[in-house]
């Protein structure tokens, strides 16, 4: 069999993936499955994947209703045993950080060295909620007829997750962690391109003990096992990262049944550089936040605005320190970036490289396709920086989630904002000057649900996460991330026990009955 | 004034007679941002409403095509070339509907050739739609 090696751990390949119901792994009721290749290398086939059937998923669905409507295990009620199933959980990914990277990079392309970091931000999600599960507190209000209204938080229900293949063990973990934290139960679909992550996540969370049928994993593409889940009846809740229209579609189905939605979209995330900034502050920041994960990030700068007095010295700087990025084989310890996740995605970057170069655009760094070694058999795209960009063109207003960054200039603060925000999405932003009133201020009226001052894409588990306009609804991440995954109820107590009450008198007569 | 064009030959014409004939009415939106390519996404007319955020660059075989109103500026002067691939198995974890014959329908672009006198248009929205069939 072939076997895929890094360090002391050896991968063989391809990997069956099973689907997870009820504390099983078990395979497709219809006996379909699906493959996923290596995005560094596409002759191999690195999983093959059961895909779930209309029945796995309404087995799924009906499990995860099944636990919560009758609080098996005392899984709604029992926080402490949720708590310590997340803490649980953070250990084993911790400890097994080193193997679980070994598969993100294998098959989202991701190299190692952040592959492991992104299994440490995973677990440290986890440890975060776990933390939280014992602190989803109410609220009383004594009220002005001496009555008393309680206010409690319950859990939301049964939570849909579709999380994404970008970053797949965060992304899944930000929906996942809070949910249980909150008491829902949930079913999730994983991204297709990734899933040996959820695997490893799945298998994390049962072998810390939990419940049958509290996380029920379903695979298979969006347009079956994706639209049926999220559009499903006994769903309380859809939490959603992924292509903006999708989430259009999503928040549409939902009206239909008033169901709770989040949705994490897209990003056109601008970086200002202003005249007073640390260019080479500026210039690292831009790179590790436009290019990391080779650019597939939804709060990737993508958009760099800088005053035209430093214009020349940011871009010579920023072609420099983007030239020097060793792109290469993810499973390698010196790689700074690896290959897109897949050919679609390959020839869409290409796509607007290309619509660049037509546009007669700039070009300050000419990178795209690679080709030779390993380039031939992967999908390994160079950097490619676009200078004096049109803000209104589509390099300037689309998402391209690749390594292609477009320069604008600038001439006044006013002008930086107008262009930062005239785009529809306003997920990140970061700022970049030595003013601390300049900062705070142009972050003041930024659009955008995070702005980072003189740093760009770094997100703890205790911050938020989550976008303005066309970015989406609802926040991850933080305290903010678990009051998505709770109902707010009033009880009202009347502490009075009289039956001739103000507010019955004010409308009937039955004080005189 | 927006000047956006339609291209596309009978492999998309034939795709999307198929899939009226299958879904009945559906309709064709321009998707984009976070982990999808910037992919046309074809839906059933009664799973999404397009109301005014969204306007029509074209029809294909009687069904619309849609942009969003607000993107629509940046493909001023472009047409937008429509084609069938074969997905050949691969992955792919959107919602349009295509997906479930095996197939994605693909976007080009490429400059637009045509200029339109002002005084022949017949408003000043007015979308130029071309087939190559």
């Amino acid at each position: 069999m072939p076997s895929v090696s890094y360090g002391k751990y050896t991968i063989e390949i391809p990997v069956r993936v099973k689907l997870f119901i009820d504390g099983e792994e078990v395979s497709s009721s219809k006996g379909r499955t699906f493959t996923r290749e290596n995005p560094a290398n596409f002759e191999q086939t690195i999983a093959v994947v059961e895909e779930a059937s209309t029945d796995d998923l309404n087995r799924a669905v009906d499990l995860a209703r099944e636990v919560f409507d009758k609080d098996k295990y005392g899984w709604v009620t029992n926080y402490r045993q949720r708590i310590r199933i997340l803490f649980k959980t953070a250990e084993i990914l911790r400890e097994e950080a080193e193997r679980i990277a070994v598969t993100v990079a294998l098959e989202n392309g991701m190299p190692i060295r952040q592959a492991k970091a992104h299994v440490m931000a995973a677990a440290e999600v986890f440890e975060f909620y776990a933390g939280l599960g014992d602190k989803i507190y109410g609220d009383s209000i004594v009220l002005s007829n001496g009555n008393v209204s309680l206010i409690f938080k319950e859990p939301v229900g049964v939570v849909a997750a579709v999380s994404p293949w970008n970053f797949p063990m965060t992304q899944a973990a930000r929906k996942i962690a809070p949910a249980l934290a909150a008491g829902c139960t949930v079913v999730w679909k994983p991204a297709s391109y990734t899933p040996m992550s959820a695997m490893e996540i799945y298998r994390a969370l049962a072998k810390a003990g939990l419940p049958k049928g509290v996380v029920n994993v379903v695979y298979g593409p969006g347009a079956t096992v994706g639209n049926e889940l999220v559009r499903h009846p006994k769903i309380d809740y859809v939490s959603f990262t992924g292509e903006t229209t999708t989430g259009k579609l999503i928040m549409q189905q939902a009206a239909a049944g008033i169901k709770r939605v989040g949705l994490e979209l897209g990003g056109k995330n601008p970086g200002i550089v202003f005249d007073d900034a640390n260019i080479e502050e500026a210039v690292r920041s831009i790179v590790f936040g436009g290019l990391r994960n080779t650019g597939q990030a939804c709060g990737a700068i993508s958009r760099v605005l800088v005053h035209e007095s430093v214009h020349d010295k940011l871009v010579n700087r920023l072609v420099e320190v983007s030239k020097s990025l060793l792109i290469g084989d993810p499973l390698k310890d010196d790689t700074d970036m690896g290959p897109l996740v897949s050919k679609a995605q390959e020839e869409k970057v290409l796509g607007y490289i290309d619509f660049g170069k037509k546009a007669g655009f700039k070009v300050a760094l000419d990178g795209g396709k690679l080709s030779g070694g390993i380039y031939d058999k992967g999908y390994f795209v160079s950097p490619v920086i676009f200078d004096d960009v049109d803000p209104k063109s589509r390099l300037a207003q689309e998402e391209i989630f690749g390594p292609v960054i477009a320069v604008i200039p600038f001439k006044t603060e006013q002008e930086a904002i107008e262009i930062a925000n005239n785009v529809i999405y306003g997920l990140t932003a970061s700022i970049f000057t030595k003013d601390p009133a300049k900062a705070l201020r142009v972050a003041r009226k930024l659009q955008a649900g995070t702005v980072w001052i003189n740093d760009a894409y770094t997100q703890p588990a205790e911050g938020i996460w989550g976008g303005y306009k066309q970015s989406g609804i609802g926040r991850e991440l933080g305290l903010y991330g678990l009051e998505e995954f709770l109902e707010i109820k009033q009880v009202y107590v009347d502490t009075t026990g009289s039956l001739d009450r103000p507010h019955w008198r004010t409308v009937m007569k039955i004080d005189k009955l | 004034m927006l000047d956006i064009g339609v291209e596309y030959g009978d492999d998309v014409k034939e795709l999307i007679k198929s899939m009226k004939d299958k879904y009945g009415d559906i309709i064709i939106i321009l998707g984009h941002g976070c982990c999808s390519p910037t992919e046309p996404e074809i839906y059933r007319s009664s799973d999404f409403i397009v109301g005014s955020d969204y306007v029509e660059v074209g029809r294909i075989d009687g069904v619309p095509f849609y942009i969003e109103r607000s993107l629509a500026e940046s493909y001023n002067g472009w047409v937008l070339t429509l084609k069938v691939e074969p997905l050949n198995g691969a992955i792919d974890d959107s919602f349009s509907l295509d997906v479930l014959e095996g197939v994605r329908l693909r976007l080009g672009f490429k400059k637009f050739k045509l200029s339109i006198p002002k005084e022949l248009r017949l408003d000043e929205n007015m979308i130029i739609e071309r087939s190559n069939s």
